[in-house]
């Protein structure tokens, strides 16, 4: 029978061994984990700044004419337009809220509420005035603070609107 | 008193220093590769919004009460867009038989334009592909997004 067992290194590179390998397996599980939840957020952003994207460009598509900016070059945050139906249209950046009339169309609201900003140059920019073209430029960015940045995203928009009815 | 004279051989300084080598250069080769992959994916973000710009020209050029249908395709064929890059006016009212340079001559010229191609060959549907080329680091790179139109309006 031997009496001979395992020597004090032989453990302690076992051990280390195993550590490495179980570290090494934690933090593939970690990223994979993240990399899920960083989608699920960008998915929930990007399906906000879809649907505002559409709102304002079917509604200004049709538009008659646009009041606010009112000259070529001019951009604010604020986009005043008179829609198909004779009815003046405000959309405007209130703090992080973009609001039509007066109501807000994005919610800042957790979990799933947006902020909104104005990208660059600014939010809402005239760029020409036969036919009117608008150039808009929105940044969303989820509402939930987070201290880690992978629950972070944000997704821009910048897009060029001709107004049919203005050639 | 014994004292341990051995010192470390100078393979093992070589083999050392090659795998350190070796484990630098593959890291600085990640991190190039990142930072490029970044500047690529912000040119192509650059590249659609050109691309989707282009297109919303056209389509409200179409789009215009007094153009007919034949006129918009008569427009295009008489400034051969179906051979030569074609743009908007920046202003949407005409299209100009060109190629945009933008920064021309410069690391950040980036070049647009848009052919059209008439899919049955009786003008009913008509294709705009608008092409956006930009240098990537010497290497002429390009995204293109195409559009078919139809007469739906019946104009």
């Amino acid at each position: 029978m031997t009496n001979k067992g395992f020597t004090l290194i032989e453990l302690v590179l076992v051990i280390a061994i195993l550590g490495v390998s179980i570290g090494v397996t934690t933090d593939v599980l970690i990223s994979v984990i993240r990399g899920y939840n960083k989608t699920q957020v960008m998915n929930e952003i990007e399906q906000q700044a879809n649907f505002v994207s559409m709102k304002i460009e079917k509604e200004l598509r049709s538009a008659k004419d646009i009041t606010t900016p009112a000259t070529s070059g001019q951009s604010g945050t604020t986009l005043v337009f008179i829609n198909d139906d004779n009815e003046t249209i405000t959309y405007s950046l209130t703090g992080d809220i973009l609001q039509r009339n007066g109501d807000a169309v994005t919610s800042s609201q957790q979990p799933s509420g947006v902020k909104v900003a104005c990208g660059s140059p600014n939010c809402f920019e005239l760029k020409g005035t036969t036919p009117q073209i608008v150039r808009i430029t929105l940044v969303f960015t989820q509402a939930s603070p987070s201290p880690l940045k992978v629950f972070q995203g944000d997704i821009s928009i910048d897009s060029t609107i001709v107004l049919r009815s203005t050639y | 008193m014994i004292k341990n004279r051995k010192g470390i051989g100078l393979l093992e300084v070589i083999a050392a220093l090659g795998i350190t080598a070796v484990v630098l250069t593959s890291l600085v080769s990640l991190s190039v590769f990142v930072l490029r992959s970044s500047l690529r994916g912000k040119l192509l973000l650059e590249g659609t919004k050109i691309s989707n710009r282009e297109i919303e020209l056209v389509r409200a050029y179409r789009d215009q009460p007094e153009v007919s249908w034949q006129a918009f395709v008569g427009s295009l064929s008489g400034h051969n867009c179906g051979s030569v890059h074609c743009h908007m006016s920046p202003n949407g009212t005409e299209i100009l038989s060109e190629l945009v340079i933008r920064d021309g001559g410069t690391p950040q010229e980036i070049s647009y334009g848009f052919l059209y191609e008439d899919l049955l060959g009786a003008g009913e549907i008509i294709r705009i592909s608008v092409e956006v080329s930009w240098k990537d680091a010497g290497v002429t790179k390009s995204t293109r997004i195409y559009t078919d139109f139809t007469n739906w309006q019946q104009k």
